[in-house]
């Protein structure tokens, strides 16, 4: 849905819409670049296990850490379960600081079961 | 559709003249107020989500329980959601505002159960509440109590009301008496359900002021009267931590009342105040760190099915002093007659949980 909207709102624009996370960066915003190559990479994260094949793949054209690590941080944040191996991967210390946010709150990760039952009394 | 237009004004618009994803990286300001406003200006979702939960829990740090509240709300509802008051819930009750912080924990869904834990335990010490007052007047400061928490846990679901108040009255008696530096028993005579919880704080502060000459049978020699209740100085909170231990549920003991102690373990309730003393006077000896798991073993063959059991869950939990204890855990895990007995000195040998050092909580 979300690659969808940024679709429309790039049409609309008169943009190229990008087919690939190269071609992200031709867009002219600085933010819907960002956004751009998150919304191609979250389906690595979306099947409930990561994909590090076409992950790492998407993560070698983006060529700036900095955008790199946002597009890892993001990832951990909509799929805490994957948070581990994402954040494995960050570079730069922003990243890192941001998550350790996710990592230091390891119960975000577990899978949700039936809670046990309360004391009997 | 309302997220289309402010899109597309960005999207179209000129280029931002800042890098957004160095400034979604860039470190986020101490104040609470300031990083709310910060969360905000994010233009990235999971960034701002993320931003808004460590602004709540800065403002449950600070106190400020409303803030935290109005913070988390702006949180899609899931996971963060309760991740917010999750973290709003134990940062209140670390700085003190555990009452406050259950009302978080309450809508902190499937992290309710742990952030009671994490709150509850830290409501923190009434220097006024003590054993050298009345009983009448510290049930009566227990039901004013317990009427706030009912308040602050209405409407969680899954049993977490019940679970919640459980953990204040377990802790509430616990800070009565321990680190007071008194043991008189008369409080801890109170009926259920607040009785049981004094009398575990009475018997780990009759063990902790007895020091060397602690003993099941010193404590409660205490709980009977026929010895004075020890005295010594009043403590900090520091000094008031202690050893720990899991809460241990055998399938046998499912029926059995349970209540919270030091740390997150659960214990039997006595069937009578005199049974139930001897499972805290145990309790209290475990939490000493010196006690050895020796104490426990004599206890093994109680003709009290709640007070053998215990003993059984924490004699494999204790380092031996002269004892072998692998050789006694693998005799009474195949030849006790009580069931629960031998699954409990079972668990122990599998884990070899006694080679683990003494732990104490953290924080509590």
């Amino acid at each position: 849905m979300k690659r969808l909207l940024l679709l429309v709102v790039l049409s609309a624009c008169g943009e190229p819409t990008p087919t690939t996370i190269g071609e992200c960066g031709r867009l002219s915003d600085p933010a819907a670049v960002e956004t751009c190559r998150y919304e191609m990479l979250l389906p690595t994260v979306s099947t409930g296990r990561l994909d590090t094949e076409a992950l790492d793949a998407g993560l070698a054209e983006v060529g700036d850490d900095t955008s790199r690590d946002l597009v890892l941080l993001r990832l951990a944040i909509a799929a805490p379960k994957q948070a581990q191996a994402l954040c494995q991967r960050v570079r730069t210390d922003g990243a890192k600081e941001k998550c350790r946010q996710v990592l230091g709150r390891p119960h975000l990760g577990t899978e949700r079961r039936a809670p046990r039952p309360p004391p009997t009394r | 559709m309302k997220r289309l237009l402010p899109l597309l004004l960005v999207a179209c618009g000129s280029p931002a003249p800042s890098d957004p994803a160095l400034d979604a990286l860039a470190p986020w300001p101490e104040d609470p107020h300031q990083l709310v406003e910060r969360c905000a200006r994010e233009p990235f979702e999971e960034v701002a989500i993320t931003c808004r939960v460590q602004a709540a829990a800065k403002f449950g740090a600070a106190g400020d329980t409303l803030a935290a509240h109005a913070v988390c709300a702006n949180v899609p509802t899931g996971t963060w959601r309760d991740e917010c008051h999750f973290r709003a819930g134990e940062e209140l009750g670390h700085a003190g505002h555990a009452v406050e912080g259950l009302e978080h924990c309450a809508k902190a869904g499937w992290f309710g159960r742990n952030c009671l834990t994490h709150t509850g335990w830290r409501l923190p010490r009434d220097p006024a509440l003590h054993p050298g007052l009345s009983a009448a007047r510290i049930a009566a400061a227990y039901e004013e109590l317990d009427q706030r928490v009912v308040a602050a846990l209405e409407g969680a679901g899954d049993g977490l009301d019940g679970e919640g108040r459980d953990i204040i009255r377990a802790r509430f008696g616990f800070n009565v008496y321990v680190g007071s530096g008194r043991a008189s028993p008369e409080a801890a005579r109170l009926p259920d359900p607040l009785g049981p919880a004094l009398r575990t704080g009475f018997a780990i502060e009759a063990a902790r002021l007895l020091g060397e000459d602690a003993s099941v049978e010193a404590i409660l020699a205490v709980w009977s009267e026929t010895a004075p209740p020890p005295e010594g100085s009043a403590v900090s909170d520091v000094a008031t931590l202690g050893r720990y231990s899991l809460p241990l549920v055998a399938p046998g003991e499912h029926g059995t009342p349970h209540i919270p102690v030091f740390g997150g373990g659960l214990r039997p309730v006595g069937a009578s105040p005199d049974e139930d003393a001897t499972i805290a006077a145990l309790e209290a000896m475990f939490w000493l760190e010196s006690t050895p798991a020796d104490t426990f073993v004599p206890w093994l063959d109680d003709p009290r099915p709640r007070v053998r059991r215990t003993a059984a869950r924490l004699v494999g939990r204790a380092p031996p002093r002269s004892l072998d204890l692998p050789a006694l855990l693998e005799q009474v895990s195949t030849t006790h007659t009580d069931d629960t007995v031998r699954w409990h000195t079972q668990q122990a040998l599998k884990s070899r949980a006694w080679e683990a050092p003494a732990r104490r909580p953290p924080s509590q």
